[in-house]
C-alpha cells in the first residue's frame, strides 16, 4: 500500500516537472485590463458633424474645409468648380478630454468667426461598463462685415450646444447621434429674407465604416425638427482617407455652410436637384506639448 | 524494498522543492523601444509590464500594447490603430529560459544572462534571444535586457510612404525591479 502511494507520487510529481518545463506561466492569469475604447474615427469630425474624437492634449490640428459650389450650377459655372468657400480653424487640446477651436469662414461673400469647446464625458471602455463616449460641444458664429451694419449685435450671433453620443460598435463601424440645439440669426444671403432670432433643434446622426485600415465612407443626416423654415436637411457622404501626419476628407454634400449654425439651419439647397457639391477638409497635427516619456 | 521506497521519496521531495522554486514579480518596470533610420529616430515606453522570474531561471513578461506612449500622439495613434492592432492583440508577452550561465540559480550579486524563448507580438509567436543583467540584493531583483526585433518577423508592415520613418529592426530595452511573489493563501 506504502509502496503504490510512493510510486503514484513520483510518478505525479515527474508529471508535474515535465508540465513545468514545457510551458511555465509565472505571471499567471491576470484579470482583464480595463482600457478606453479610442480611434471610433479618423479626426475630429464625420464630414460637417463633430466626431468623438477630440484632439490630444499639447497638439494642435490644423483644419482646412473646403466646398465648391453646387453641381446644378451647370456648364458655365464649371458644375460649382468656379465657387470656393473656404474655412480655415485651429484646433487645440488644452487639456485631456478638452479641445478648442477657432475658424474662419467665407459663404458667399458673407465672412464670419467662429469658435466652439468640446469636451468628453465619458469615454467608452473596453468592458462595457462605459458603452458610449458622450461629448459637450458648444460654440459660437459671428457675422463679419458691413453688409450686416443694419443687425443688432444679438442678430449677428448664432449659439449652439449639442451633445454627441456614439459607440465604435466594430473596428470598423462607429455610429453618434447628436441632439442639438441652436439660437440662430438666419443667414439671409443663404436663405432668403431675413428672419429674426429663432431657437431650432435638430438631430445630427453620422456613421463611419471602415473600408481599408486607414480609410473609411461616412455618412452623415442632420434633420432640423423646429423652425425649420424654408431650407433643407444636410446630408453628406465623404470618404477620410489617412496618409501620414494628415487626413483627407473628401464628400459630397448638400451644405456649402462651414459651421453648426450655417450646415444645420442654413442648408438650402437639395440632393434631389442635384444641388450638391463636392468638398474636401483637410487635417494636419502638429505636437506642441511633448510628453515626458 | 522499503529502503528503495524511501530514497525514491526522498528524490520525490527533493524534486518537488526543485519544481517550487522562487518566484520574483514586478513592483515596477518600463519598457522602452527605440526605432532609428537615417531620417529619424523616435521612441516609446511602457510603463506597465509585468514581469516574472523564477529562482531556476524562467522569465517571463507581459505587455499590454494599449500604454505604449509616443512623444507625438498621431505616432501613437497609427501604432495602436494601424500597426500592433492593440483592439486585437491587446498584449505582447515573452517567455523564456536562462540558458547562459548553464544551470543558472539565482543568487545575491550581478549576473550577465542570456535568455532563450518565445516573443509573441502582434499575434505571431517567434523564437528570440535577449541578452541582458539580473542583480540579486536581499529583498528585490533588478533585471535589465536588451533585444532587436523585426517588425516583418511579426507581420507589421510598413507602408512604402514611412520606410524612411521606421526602422524594420526595433531595438527594446527592459527594465524592471522584482520582489518576491507572496503565496496567494
Amino acid at each position: 500500500m506504502v509502496r503504490k502511494v510512493i510510486i503514484a507520487l513520483v510518478f505525479l510529481n515527474t508529471i508535474f516537472l515535465g508540465a513545468q518545463d514545457d510551458g511555465f506561466d509565472l505571471l499567471g492569469d491576470e484579470e482583464d485590463q480595463v482600457y478606453s475604447v479610442n480611434y471610433a474615427f479618423k479626426t475630429t469630425k464625420v464630414v460637417n458633424l463633430q466626431s468623438l474624437e477630440i484632439t490630444d492634449f499639447g497638439v494642435l490640428d490644423f483644419k482646412m474645409m473646403h466646398r465648391f459650389g453646387s453641381i446644378n450650377n451647370g456648364p458655365v459655372e464649371a458644375f460649382g468648380l468656379d465657387q470656393a468657400t473656404v474655412r480655415f480653424g485651429l484646433e487645440y487640446g488644452i487639456v485631456e478630454n478638452l479641445m478648442i477651436s477657432m475658424g474662419r469662414s467665407n459663404v458667399l461673400g458673407n465672412k464670419n468667426l467662429d469658435a466652439f469647446l468640446k469636451y468628453r464625458i465619458l469615454q467608452q471602455n473596453t468592458d462595457n461598463s462605459i458603452p458610449v463616449t458622450v461629448i459637450a460641444l458648444g460654440g459660437a458664429q459671428y457675422l463679419l462685415g458691413s453688409v450686416h451694419d443694419s443687425k443688432t449685435q444679438m442678430d449677428r450671433s448664432s449659439l449652439f450646444g449639442q451633445i454627441i453620443i456614439g459607440r465604435k460598435f466594430t473596428e470598423d463601424l462607429s455610429i453618434e447621434i447628436a441632439p442639438t440645439w441652436l439660437t440662430n440669426a438666419k443667414n439671409p444671403i443663404i436663405s432668403g429674407p431675413w428672419v429674426h432670432h429663432q431657437h431650432q433643434w435638430a438631430i445630427g446622426i453620422g456613421m463611419r465604416q471602415k473600408i481599408t485600415p486607414r480609410s473609411s465612407i461616412n455618412l452623415e443626416y442632420i434633420p432640423v425638427l423646429t423652425n425649420k423654415g424654408d431650407v433643407f436637411n444636410s446630408f453628406s457622404v465623404g470618404m477620410d482617407v489617412e496618409t501620414g501626419g494628415h487626413v483627407f476628407q473628401f464628400q459630397l454634400t448638400n451644405s456649402i455652410g462651414l459651421n453648426e449654425a450655417q450646415f444645420i439651419s442654413n442648408t438650402n439647397e437639395q440632393w434631389n436637384n442635384t444641388g450638391i457639391r463636392l468638398g474636401f477638409n483637410l487635417s494636419r497635427v502638429f505636437t506642441i506639448v511633448k510628453p515626458k516619456l | 524494498m522499503k529502503k528503495y521506497s524511501i530514497i525514491l521519496l526522498m528524490a520525490s521531495i527533493f524534486f518537488i522543492g526543485a519544481a517550487f522554486s522562487q518566484v520574483y514579480t514586478s513592483s515596477e518596470g518600463s519598457i522602452r523601444f527605440v526605432s532609428k533610420t537615417d531620417f529619424e529616430e523616435f521612441e516609446a515606453v511602457n510603463h506597465q509590464p509585468s514581469v516574472a522570474m523564477s529562482s531556476n531561471g524562467k522569465v517571463q513578461f507581459r505587455v499590454p500594447v494599449n500604454s505604449f506612449e509616443f512623444e507625438k500622439k498621431l505616432m501613437q495613434t497609427h501604432f495602436q490603430e494601424n500597426y500592433m492592432e492593440s483592439s486585437k492583440f491587446p498584449n505582447a508577452e515573452f517567455k523564456g529560459t536562462i540558458i547562459e550561465p548553464d544551470n543558472f540559480k539565482l543568487k545575491d550579486g550581478k549576473q550577465e544572462v542570456k535568455v532563450k524563448g518565445i516573443m509573441e507580438i502582434h499575434g505571431v509567436v517567434k523564437e528570440i534571444e535577449a541578452t541582458g543583467t539580473i542583480k540579486k540584493t536581499k529583498n528585490e531583483v533588478i533585471m535589465f535586457g536588451n533585444f532587436d526585433i523585426l517588425l516583418s518577423d511579426y507581420k507589421i508592415n510598413i507602408p512604402k510612404n514611412n520606410i524612411n520613418q521606421i526602422s524594420n529592426t526595433i531595438t527594446i530595452h527592459l527594465e524592471a525591479k522584482l520582489e518576491p511573489k507572496k503565496s496567494k493563501n
